[in-house]
């Protein structure tokens, strides 16, 4: 599964990598139990087959031959040094490469959540200019509109003005929603009961050729989302869904049920939403978060929805990602705590 | 009929919601920043305070503070149109420290004047 860039600092990111630490003791302690089991297995092996018998003939001229087992051992030794030392590189190798792969994800992951998050702040400041200057911009046209005919033309003009406003009002609500900066992180809501009440809201929206298969948990708990951001995740994803759909049948299955211990230790929950629609491609599964980055042509889709939903799950201390191979469906998984309060911090750090 | 003090810094923002507020019978002084508003509340008889969250000198919420550990009971409106930090977390501190009401900006200034119309009343009684 492709991690959304995440928030959470990777400790020792940065550092070189130690051989050492790549092999870790648990790797030391089982070269050492394989050297000794090894060793034991071939000495009693050898004393068994009667190597000794052998070797007492190779060696019939020198009498005195006291030591036989233990050079049997000897050579039990060597050969199993060599097997574990075999089986230890390639443990080694294996490893190196997966903790360079690892890291190298981390901190791919690490700097694109930088990004976004950098994103989030220029956004929200120029969200703040705009929502003031469209204040003056809804309230007059709306005043001047009171002062004419309501069928002369300026009256339907000024209501097209107020409504091109209102719609740079909503891409600047959902904008907010990305940078962490919208309502409600000291609300919570039942995630379950959000989810099933959005899910009828979209079971009335999508096309009868899509088929919405419910597995919603109703223990699943409580999270730091305003009832309504838990419908705006959903909503977003469903929509998502039916849009990958194109007109063809298929169907969205949307699952939440509680997760222990996943992704972290403590109380979990999880929702995935996931389509048999045509997936989405490797080479721009790290952008789809990204605000504004759409493949839908202009009027059909913003770029705006699963950045609102990284926003949201973010501030709601969750973590979120995606899963999807060509032709497979997407699948996208949240993971929420559950009963998490968010809403010290941000607070404080105010005062 | 109330008297609004109508504290922002925006020029524009001040006059489009003065004229509204004025339309709808009430009686507006302006100002451009939370300097002085203390003394102008002593000074003149105001009914409401409507003022913005995020000011350059003094910012909203020192002010809502400061009129609240002065001992002003009056009914305070606090406006935002988000800023560094959150928009909705300045107002929803905003009413911790004493705002009766908070709107996101923006809104419809029929929602304001509602508002005004609503405390004004709760005040006379
Ligand atoms: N379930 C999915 N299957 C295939 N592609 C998807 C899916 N969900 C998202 N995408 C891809 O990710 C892109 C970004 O999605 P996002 O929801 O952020 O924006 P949008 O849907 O294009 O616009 P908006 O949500 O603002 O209407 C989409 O344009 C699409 O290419
Ligand atoms: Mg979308």
């Amino acid at each position: 599964m492709r991690s959304a860039p995440g928030n959470t600092t990777l400790p020792g990111a940065r550092d070189g990598l130690s051989v050492w630490q790549a092999i870790g003791r648990e790797a030391l302690l089982r070269f050492g139990l394989i050297f000794i089991a090894l060793t034991v297995v071939l000495t009693l092996a050898m004393v068994k087959i009667d190597l000794f018998d052998q070797f007492y003939a190779l060696t019939r001229e020198h009498e005195d031959w006291e030591f036989d087992e233990m050079v049997l051992a000897l050579l039990a030794a060597l050969i199993a040094l060599a097997f574990s030392a075999l089986i230890l590189a390639r443990m080694l190798a294996v490893r190196v490469s997966e903790q360079v792969n690892e890291r190298l994800l981390a901190e791919q992951r690490l700097a694109e959540g930088r990004k976004l998050r950098s994103m989030g702040t220029l956004l929200g400041g120029v969200s703040h200019s705009m929502n003031n200057h469209l204040q003056p911009i809804m309230t007059l046209s709306e005043l001047m509109r009171e002062d004419l005919p309501p069928d002369s033309e300026a009256a339907r003009d000024l209501a097209r003005i107020r409504q091109a406003a209102q719609g740079a009002c909503e891409i600047l609500r959902r904008v907010l929603n990305f940078s962490h900066q919208g309502h409600g992180v000291s609300e919570r809501c039942d995630l379950p009961e959000a989810l099933q009440s959005a899910a009828e809201l979209a079971s009335a929206a999508i096309p009868s050729t899509v088929r919405l298969e419910l597995d919603i948990d109703p223990a699943a708990g409580q999270v730091a989302l305003a009832r309504v951001d838990a419908e705006v995740i959903l909503l977003n994803l469903v929509s998502n869904a039916v849009d990958a759909l194109e007109g063809r049948a298929g169907v969205i299955r949307i699952r939440c049920a509680p997760a222990p211990g996943r992704p972290e230790p403590g109380d979990w929950v999880r929702l995935t939403v996931a389509d048999s629609g045509p997936g989405i491609p490797e080479a721009i599964q790290e952008r789809i978060f990204d605000p504004f980055f759409t493949t839908k042509a202009v009027g059909l889709g913003t770029g705006l929805g699963l950045s609102e939903v990284y926003g949201l799950v973010h501030r709601a201390g969750g973590h979120l990602g995606v899963r999807s191979a060509p032709g497979e469906g997407a699948e996208f998984n949240i993971f929420l705590p559950v009963g998490h309060d968010a809403a010290k911090a941000p607070l404080a750090s105010m005062e | 009929m109330a008297r609004v003090l109508l504290v922002d810094d925006d020029e524009m923002v001040r006059y489009a919601l003065a004229k509204a507020l004025r339309r709808a019978g009430h009686e507006v002084r302006e100002a451009a920043s939370g300097a002085g508003v203390l003394e102008q509340l002593r000074s003149d008889a105001i009914d409401i305070l409507v003022t913005d969250l995020v000011m350059p000198d003094e910012e909203g919420i020192g002010l809502i503070r400061e009129l609240r550990a002065a001992g002003e009971g009056l009914p305070i409106v606090a406006i935002s149109g988000g800023g560094r930090v959150s928009g909705e977390q300045y107002l929803r501190m905003a009413s911790r420290l004493g705002a009766s009401a908070t709107l996101a900006k923006p809104f419809d200034h029929r929602e304001l004047i509602e508002l005004i119309d609503r405390l004004a009343k709760n005040a006379d009684r």
